[in-house]
C-alpha cells in the first residue's frame, strides 16, 4: 500500500513538474503528506546495540565540509539486512533534526535552517541503524558547516551516458544546489541526433553563456544577455569547430580551441578509449564584430594547443601545448605542458611570446584542464601521463599551483584511485566542483570541496540526492563538464532547438 | 451468421497465433532485446510523464514477456482480437451518417455481413508490424483511443456536458496514449453530440474542424512545455523506432479504425441485399462468407509482403548467435545461402564455433575479411553479430563497445536488456566490479532477467569463480597484455596476438588461419601459418588448400608429406583446368566450394 501511495504522489509530482529530467524531485506538500502517512508506522531504536565502528554510510559524508544553503546530505547505511535507519543531527549551537526511515531524508526547510543556525560550526550526527531486527548504534560523526559562504545558485551539466563514439540521450542540465531540482537547459529530444557539450558561463554568470553542437545540425550557440545567436560551427579558413570555450571575464571576448579529434579504443581490460587530436590551435572570438583573432604563436605547426583559459584580469591566456605525435602508434608520447601568452583585451593582440608555466613533459606527464581560480590566488589542473582527455585516464590526478610563488602540488586530500578531473571554481573562489569516477570506475559524479586559507581542500562531498543510492545506482548517464551557475540558466531551449533546425547561422570571419 | 462470427474469429485468432510463434518467432525476441522494462516507480514515472506514456509503459511491460514466443505470439494475438473487436463493437453503433431513428431492427444480419470489414485496420496493422521498427505502443495506443471511441459513444450527458467530457477526455487520452487522440477527435465529431442536431455536411466539418483543432492545440501546446519538437509529439513519441519518421500507412491506419466504424452501414446493405432486406436467406450467408474469404486471402497474400524477407533472415542470424545456436545456423546457411555480411558473419562464426572453419569455410558465401569481422557501423542492429564475434574471439573491450554503441544507438532512447546482460559479462570478465553491479542491480529489477543477474550477482569480486567459469575463464586467459589501440585495418595481427596469447582459443587460430585467404594475400597466409604450426599442427583441408597453391604460385613442390595427396592431385587439376580455359571456363565449376574457386572468382 506504501509502495502505491508513494507511486501516486510522485506521478503527480512528475505531470506537475515542467522538466522532464528522469528523476524524482523532492519537497512538496505531497512529500510532507507522505512522511506524516509514514511516521504512523515508523520504528524507533530502542536499547540499541552500541559499536564503536562509523557507520557504513552511501555516500560518504563522514567529515565532509558544507557550505550553508547546500541541500541535505540524505545518505542509506549500506547493507543488505538494515530495513530502517534513525538519525539525528546536532548542531553545536543546539538546534537539532532527526529523521527515520529506510533510508536519511531531512526536511529541506529544516536543514537549511540548522545550516544557517550552525555556520562555521560543526554538526554531530548520530546513526542507529535496524539490522535484522535489532538496533545497532553507532559511533557518531562530524559534518563541519563552513563558515565560507558558497554564493551560487547551482550546477550546470552535461548528462550522458559514459559511451564511445555514439551518443544516445544526453543534454545540458542545471541543478539547483539548494534542493534537488534538476531541470534540462536543452535536451537532444528537442533536436534529435544533437550533442551538445562545452557548455560555459562567464565566472558563474549565465547572462553570458555558450556551449557547441555537434551532429547534423552543428553549431555554437551563444547566449549574451538573453540574446541568442547562432554560429556556424566551422569557420572554413580556421579548418575547423570552436570547442572548449573560457569567457574573458569582461565578456568582450571568448577564448576557444579548435581540434580535429580522434578516438580509438584500448584493447587491455582496465583501458576503454583514448581521445587524440591530429591537430588543435587555439583562438579568441570577438562577439560582437563576430571575429575570429589569432596568432602565430598560438597556432604554430607540428604543435597542439588547446584549452585556452584567461587569467582573472583577462591580460594573460593559458594554454595546453604538445608536439604533434604519429597518431595512434605513438599516441602515448601526446604530453602536454601548461603555457601562457600575454593577452591585451583593449587591442585584441596577443604578446610577442609564449612562456612555460608547468612543465609536464619533463616530470613524464601531461598536464589538462587548467582553471584559474577566480581571485587570481590559484591555478588547477589535472595531471595524467599522456593525452589531454583525462576522463577516460585512471591517474589523472588534480593539482594545484600557487599562482603567487609558482609551486604545485597534487590534490592528495581530494584525488582518488580512479579519474579524478574537470573542475571549475565558484565565482568567490572558495569552493570547487569536480567531476570522479571513484563510485564505480565508470560513470562520472560530482563531487564538491573547499579550500581554505592555506591553500587545502576539504574532504569533497559527492552533490547530495534525495535518494543518493538509488539516485547514483540507477543512473545510466555520467555528469560531465560541471560549472557552477549564479542563477537559474534562463534559456527558451524550444526557440532555441527551433533555430538549430534552421539552415540559418551567422558566419564567423578571421580579423 | 451468428457461429460464422466465432468461426471467422477463430481463424483468425489460429493464424495470428501461428504466424508469430511458428513463422516470426524472431520478430517478437528482436523486438524484446531493445528495450529494458524495470519494475521500478522511477521507470513507470519516467513513462507516464510524457504524451502516450502509459500506453507506452503497457507495451513495453508486454514486449517483455516476448522472451518466450509463445507467450509473445498469444500477447499480439489477444491485441489483434481486441482490435478487430473493438473495431466490429464501433461499428455497430450506427453511425450518424446513418441515422434513423426509426429503423432500430435487423442490423445483426446486414452487419454481420459487413463483419469481414472489422478485419480490415487489424489487417492492415499487421501488415504494418512487419516493418520491424513499429513500436508495440502503436497497437495498444490504438485500442486506448478505440476504448475512448466506445465510451463515448455510451456516454449520456447533455449536449455541454458532452463537450466537457470531450475536453477531459481529450486530454486523459493525449497524455496517456499520445496523438491518437485525432481519431477521438474525428470520432466525436461524426457522432452526434446532440442528436437533435440537423447535421448537414457542413455542420459536420465545422464540428469536425473544431475537434481536430482542439485536439492539436493541446498537442501543440505541450510541445511548449516539454523538450519534445511538436513533429514528434503529433508522431506519437514511440510509435515508431526512429523519431523522425513515421510511415503513411500508420496514419492510415489510425484513420481506418474512424472510417470503417463509420461507413453507413444500413445504406450499404440495402444495395447489398435489395430483395432481402429484414430476412435472413441463404443469398445473404453466402454474400457474407464470400465477403469475408476474400478479405481472408487478401491480408493473407499481402500482409507476408509487409514483412521483408532480408531483413528477417538477418533478425533470425542474429537471434540465433545470441542464443548460440551454431547447428541452426549452419543448418539454415545449407538451405540459403548467406550473401549480406551480417549473415556471412554469422555463418563463419558457426563455422568457427564448431571448428569447421577450416574445412568448410567455402562451401558458403564468402565477401572477403569483412566476412569474419564486418566494419562497424553507427547501427543498433549490425554491430551486434560482430559484437558477439569479438566476444567469442576474446576480445572482450571491442565486444564490450559495440555493444554500448548499439545500446547507445538505439533510435528511441530505449536501454536494450540484451547489452545491458552483456555488459555485465564484459565487466565481470574485466574485473570492473562496481559497473557490473551497477548492471546487475538494474537487470535485478526485470522479469525474465533477475535470476540470471541474481547468479551473476555471486561471480563478483570472486576472482576464483571467474576464473573457473567455462566461458568467462577461458575469455580470461584471451586477455591480452600488452596494450594498443584498436584497428580494424589490423584485425588479423590482432588474431594473431590472440591466438599467441592463448593457442587454445581455436576461434582466433581459425579466423587467422582464413583471414588473409578471405583477402586473398597467399604469402601473409604462409606467414601466419608459419605462426600456428609453431604452436600446433593445423592443417585443415583449407589450410592446405592454400599451401598447395602457394607452393605452385613459386612454381615449387610442397615438402612430402604435408599436404594431402588428394588435395595435390585437385591442385593440379584447378591449375590445368585454369591454364587451358581461363577464368571463365565452366569446368572451373567443379572446384565451388574449394579456395582455388574463391580465389579465381
Amino acid at each position: 500500500m506504501k509502495k502505491i501511495i508513494h507511486i501516486l504522489q510522485n506521478v503527480l509530482k512528475r505531470v506537475t513538474t515542467p522538466s522532464l529530467s528522469g528523476r524524482v524531485r523532492g519537497g512538496s506538500i505531497w512529500g510532507g503528506s507522505f512522511l506524516l502517512l509514514l511516521s504512523a508506522c515508523t520504528s524507533h531504536p530502542t536499547d540499541p546495540e552500541k559499536t564503536d565502528a562509523l557507520p557504513p554510510i552511501y555516500p560518504d559524508y563522514i567529515g565532509v565540509t558544507i557550505p550553508v544553503g547546500i541541500a541535505p546530505l540524505n545518505f542509506s547505511v549500506e547493507g543488505n539486512d538494515v530495513d530502517r535507519v534513525d538519525v539525528t543531527v546536532t548542531g553545536q549551537n543546539g538546534a537539532a533534526l532527526h529523521t527515520n526511515g529506510k533510508t536519511a531524508q531531512f526536511d529541506i526547510e529544516e536543514w537549511h535552517q540548522l545550516l544557517e543556525e550552525n555556520k562555521g560550526s560543526e554538526l554531530r550526527v548520530s546513526v542507529c541503524a535496524k539490522e535484522n531486527g535489532k538496533w545497532k548504534q553507532y559511533q557518531d560523526f562530524t559534518i563541519t558547516v563552513s563558515s565560507l559562504p558558497l554564493d551560487e545558485w547551482g550546477l550546470t551539466y552535461r548528462r550522458i551516458a559514459p559511451g564511445y563514439e555514439v551518443y544516445s540521450h544526453m543534454g545540458i542540465y542545471q541543478r539547483n544546489l539548494s534542493n534537488f531540482d534538476e531541470e534540462a537547459i536543452i535536451d537532444n529530444t528537442q533536436v534529435p541526433g544533437a550533442c551538445f557539450n562545452c557548455h560555459t558561463a562567464n565566472r558563474t554568470n549565465t547572462k553570458q553563456m555558450v556551449f557547441h553542437v555537434r551532429g547534423e545540425n552543428g553549431a555554437t550557440v551563444m547566449q549574451i544577455d538573453g540574446k541568442r545567436e547562432i554560429l556556424k560551427a566551422s569557420n572554413e579558413t580556421l579548418g575547423g569547430s570552436m570547442v572548449y570555450p573560457y569567457w574573458h571575464p569582461s565578456g568582450e571576448y571568448c577564448a576557444f580551441s579548435t581540434n580535429t579529434t580522434r578516438q580509438s579504443f584500448h584493447v587491455v581490460p582496465d583501458e576503454r578509449i583514448e581521445v587524440f587530436d591530429l591537430a588543435s590551435d587555439i583562438l579568441v572570438y570577438h562577439p560582437k564584430t563576430h571575429e575570429i583573432l589569432t596568432d602565430s604563436l598560438i597556432s604554430r605547426p607540428d604543435w597542439s594547443e588547446n584549452t585556452p583559459v584567461f587569467s582573472p584580469d583577462g591580460k594573460t591566456l593559458y594554454f595546453l601545448t604538445c608536439q604533434q605525435q604519429e597518431y595512434p602508434s605513438h599516441f602515448k608520447d601526446e604530453k602536454y605542458n601548461l603555457c601562457k601568452i600575454a593577452f591585451d583585451p583593449a587591442t585584441g593582440h596577443f604578446g610577442n611570446h609564449v612562456d612555460t608555466v608547468f612543465n609536464a613533459v619533463s616530470m613524464g606527464k601531461s598536464l589538462t584542464w587548467p582553471r584559474p581560480s577566480y581571485d587570481g590566488k590559484y591555478l588547477l589542473f589535472t595531471l595524467m601521463d599522456y593525452g589531454y582527455f583525462s576522463i577516460w585516464h585512471k591517474e589523472s590526478e588534480q593539482w594545484l599551483m600557487d599562482l603567487s610563488t609558482g609551486e604545485s602540488r597534487n590534490l592528495s586530500e581530494i584525488n582518488s584511485d580512479d579519474a579524478d578531473s574537470y573542475h571549475n571554481w565558484s565565482a568567490n573562489s572558495h569552493w570547487i566542483v569536480f567531476t570522479s569516477r571513484r563510485g564505480d570506475g565508470l560513470y562520472t559524479r560530482l563531487y564538491l570541496s573547499s579550500i581554505d586559507e592555506k591553500g587545502h581542500f576539504s574532504k569533497p562531498f559527492l552533490l547530495p540526492q534525495k535518494n543518493p543510492k538509488e539516485y547514483y545506482n540507477e543512473s545510466l548517464y555520467s555528469f560531465n563538464t560541471p560549472d557552477f551557475t549564479n542563477t537559474h540558466v534562463s534559456f527558451n531551449s524550444h526557440l532555441a532547438a527551433q533555430e538549430i533546425h534552421t539552415p540559418h547561422r551567422v558566419e564567423t570571419k578571421m580579423k | 451468421m451468428k457461429y460464422g462470427k466465432w468461426i471467422a474469429d477463430g481463424i483468425f485468432a489460429i493464424c495470428t497465433f501461428i504466424f508469430w510463434r511458428v513463422r516470426y518467432p524472431y520478430a517478437l525476441t528482436y523486438q524484446e532485446q531493445f528495450q529494458m522494462f524495470l519494475w521500478d516507480d522511477d521507470y513507470f514515472l519516467g513513462r507516464v510523464s510524457e504524451p502516450g506514456g502509459l500506453a507506452r509503459w503497457v507495451a513495453e511491460c508486454l514486449v517483455q514477456c516476448y522472451n518466450n514466443v509463445t507467450v509473445g505470439a498469444i500477447i499480439l494475438t489477444i491485441i489483434f482480437l481486441m482490435m478487430q473487436q473493438l473495431t466490429w463493437k464501433l461499428m455497430k453503433k450506427e453511425s450518424p451518417l446513418s441515422y434513423d431513428s426509426t429503423s432500430k431492427g435487423n442490423k445483426s444480419e446486414g452487419l454481420s455481413f459487413f463483419y469481414a470489414l472489422s478485419f480490415i485496420p487489424v489487417f492492415a496493422l499487421w501488415f504494418q508490424m512487419g516493418d520491424e521498427n513499429t513500436m508495440l505502443t502503436f497497437p495498444v495506443s490504438l485500442l486506448f483511443a478505440m476504448l475512448a471511441m466506445l465510451h463515448y459513444t455510451y456516454t449520456q450527458f447533455g449536449t455541454w456536458q458532452r463537450y466537457i467530457y470531450f475536453i477531459v477526455m481529450s486530454c486523459l487520452l493525449y497524455w496517456t496514449a499520445g496523438p491518437v487522440v485525432l481519431m477521438f477527435a474525428v470520432w466525436t465529431a461524426a457522432w452526434p453530440l446532440d442528436t437533435k442536431w440537423k447535421h448537414s455536411i457542413g455542420t459536420s466539418t465545422l464540428i469536425l474542424l473544431i475537434h481536430v483543432i482542439i485536439c492539436c492545440t493541446i498537442i501543440w501546446a505541450s510541445a511548449r512545455v516539454l523538450p519534445y519538437t511538436s513533429a514528434r509529439l503529433f508522431r506519437g513519441i514511440d510509435y515508431y523506432r526512429y523519431p523522425l519518421l513515421m510511415p503513411y500507412l500508420m496514419m492510415a491506419i489510425e484513420l481506418l479504425c474512424v472510417v470503417i466504424p463509420l461507413f453507413p452501414l444500413r445504406e450499404l446493405q440495402t444495395i447489398a441485399h435489395p430483395q432481402e432486406k429484414g430476412k435472413s436467406t441463404q443469398l445473404g450467408i453466402v454474400k457474407a462468407l464470400g465477403l469475408t474469404v476474400f478479405i481472408f486471402v487478401c491480408a493473407l497474400l499481402i500482409i507476408p509482403k509487409g514483412f521483408k524477407a532480408k531483413t528477417y533472415e538477418l533478425i533470425e542470424y542474429d537471434y540465433l548467435v545470441r542464443t548460440q545456436q551454431w547447428q541452426k545456423i549452419i543448418a539454415k546457411a545449407e538451405k540459403q545461402n548467406p550473401d549480406l555480411p551480417m549473415s556471412v558473419c554469422a555463418t563463419n562464426l558457426a563455422l568457427g564455433k564448431t571448428n569447421q572453419l577450416g574445412e568448410r569455410a567455402f562451401h558458403f558465401f564468402q565477401n572477403g575479411g569483412e566476412g569474419l569481422i564486418p566494419h562497424f557501423e553507427r547501427s543498433f542492429v549490425s554491430p551486434l553479430i560482430t559484437s558477439e564475434a569479438y566476444f567469442h574471439l576474446g576480445l572482450v573491450n571491442s565486444a564490450q563497445r559495440l555493444t554500448f554503441e548499439c545500446m547507445e544507438a538505439i533510435p528511441n532512447y530505449n536501454k536494450s536488456v540484451r547489452a545491458v546482460k552483456r555488459l555485465v559479462e564484459t565487466n565481470l570478465i574485466n574485473g570492473q566490479y562496481e559497473v557490473a553491479r551497477k548492471y546487475i542491480n538494474l537487470l535485478k529489477k526485470t522479469t525474465f532477467y533477475s535470476h540470471w543477474a541474481t547468479q551473476a550477482e555471486q561471480l563478483l569480486c570472486n576472482e576464483q569463480a571467474i576464473n573457473q567459469h567455462p566461458l568467462y575463464g577461458e575469455l580470461r586467459r584471451s586477455h591480452l597484455q600488452e596494450d594498443f589501440l584498436f584497428s580494424e585495418q589490423e584485425l588479423d595481427k590482432i588474431m594473431g596476438q590472440l591466438f599467441l596469447q592463448n593457442p587454445n582459443n581455436h576461434l582466433a587460430k581459425q579466423y587467422l588461419m582464413l583471414y588473409p585467404l578471405l583477402e586473398k594475400d597467399i604469402p601473409k597466409f604462409m606467414q601466419y601459418m608459419g605462426v600456428i604450426q609453431q604452436k600446433e599442427a593445423y592443417m585443415p583441408t583449407i589450410a592446405q588448400q592454400g599451401v598447395a597453391i602457394a607452393y605452385m604460385q613459386q612454381r615449387q613442390q610442397p615438402p612430402q608429406g604435408l599436404l594431402n595427396d588428394i588435395i595435390l592431385s585437385q591442385c593440379n587439376d584447378f591449375s590445368q583446368t585454369l591454364s587451358q580455359g581461363g577464368m571463365d571456363s565452366p569446368l572451373l565449376n567443379r572446384f565451388k566450394g574449394t579456395l582455388w574457386y574463391y580465389l579465381v572468382k
